[in-house]
């Protein structure tokens, strides 16, 4: 009986093995060879340049509008700083799990750190929210009180300060609902694992093979 | 070719290699069971080899890490594991793919021979990935020749429960090849 259990293992042992394809492998570890030289110096994340972009468009609409702000550089400049902020702090990743973790350990690690990221992406949606609100307000109380309107200059700015606010949420969004279907998936995962943890396995039968105690 | 594992014993042995050379060696010695393990989590060949590379930077990033408490091999079948997972979870690939390949005939040619090898390898990758994961990769660890004990260490599970997941997953298998047969 534990012969042919044997005779199976090997025999599926023997196909899984089979279909060795040795040039498209040498080439494909050449492929990596390259990679890995290359990566040696260390990559910029995407959000440093989400938020340097943010900055940079900031800073240069201040730049050329300066002359018509009156008081406002100091408000459109804390509202960017704000934006900024948001933008850092709901694209910031919570760094990787340990590599060499246990499999399970790992996934449930790297759930861990996907909520910590989906809570910092929830605060930085209030922020950019709390910003909208702040610039619709002002626009809405310096029309009403009829407030140094004098040319479309005025209202270019803060009209750019109010698009960058809406791209920043519009990226949010997206970060936010990736991370919740992924914190999604890696739940199911550890289900996985868990529910095999809880049944009650057989801890002995015919067909075990332990190649070691052969 | 299969490498011998380096164990904590021989690290001293290891510790004058260069960090380079100890790559290329347990990465070159274990190749081919890497991208067979890439293969069980992935369906397409591109996404195999793109997997495959991940590993490879992964392990290469991880190397410095290494402290020795286990082999090497070991390290880098663990990486390969959790690196794969991320992958599974950052595409939010199908947790029990309806694999179509589970039938799609090699049309690449070759021998008679070769050609039913190739069929009976696609067949059985087919229906190991179909298995849940927590089986997948018990079953191919164990289809790599290690012993209960490396498996163990591999997966950071029970030595009893390696045998325990292991018997489940043979049955699963022969289920499903049933199911084909019949």
């Amino acid at each position: 009986m534990r012969n042919d259990y044997q005779r199976e293992f090997e025999s599926l042992q023997h196909s899984w093995k089979a279909n060795e394809e040795e040039s498209s492998l040498s080439e494909l570890q050449s492929r990596v060879r390259k990679e890995v030289t290359s990566r040696r110096s260390t990559s910029k994340p995407a959000r440093f340049f989400v938020v340097a972009f943010l900055w940079t468009t900031g800073l240069l609409l201040m730049a050329t509008y300066r002359q018509y702000l009156h008081g406002n550089l100091g408000f459109l400049a804390l509202a960017m700083g704000l934006l900024v902020l948001a933008a850092w702090l709901g694209t910031s990743s919570s760094g990787s799990a340990p590599l060499a973790a246990k499999p399970q350990e790992y996934i449930r690690l790297r759930a861990e750190n996907k909520t910590r990221e989906l809570r910092r992406t929830r605060i930085a949606q209030f922020i950019v929210v709390l910003v909208l609100a702040i610039l619709l307000g002002a626009t809405w109380f310096s029309r009403k009180a009829d407030l140094h309107i004098a040319s479309w200059q005025d209202e270019l700015l803060p009209a750019g300060v109010l698009l960058i606010a809406l791209a920043t949420s519009a990226i949010l969004i997206i970060v936010r609902g990736s991370r919740r279907k992924e914190l999604a998936y890696l739940r199911e995962l550890n289900n996985q694992f868990e529910s095999l943890d809880h049944q009650s396995l057989p801890s002995h039968s015919p067909d075990l093979h332990d190649p070691s105690q052969e | 070719m299969a490498i011998e594992p380096i164990t904590s014993d021989v690290r001293s042995e290891t510790s004058s290699e260069s960090r380079e050379a100890l790559y290329e060696r347990v990465l070159t010695g274990n190749a081919p069971a890497i991208r067979r393990l890439a293969a069980s989590y992935t369906t397409t060949a591109s996404d195999r080899d793109d997997l495959f590379q991940e590993i490879a930077i992964a392990f290469w990033q991880a190397l410095p890490a290494f402290r020795g408490d286990s082999s090497l091999r070991t390290y880098l079948f663990r990486i390969a594991h959790n690196r794969s997972l991320a992958m599974l979870s950052r595409k939010r690939l199908p947790l029990d793919p309806v694999d179509d390949g589970l039938d799609a005939p090699d049309t690449r040619p070759g021998p008679e021979e070769q050609l039913l090898e190739r069929q009976k390898h696609n067949q059985l990758m087919a229906m190991i990935r179909r298995l849940p994961i927590p089986y997948r990769q018990v079953i191919t660890l164990a289809f790599e020749g290690m012993d209960y004990a490396e498996i163990a260490d591999v997966l950071g599970i029970e030595i009893g429960n390696v045998g325990a997941r292991l018997t489940r997953a043979r049955g699963l298998l022969r289920t499903l090849m049933k199911e084909k047969k019949g």
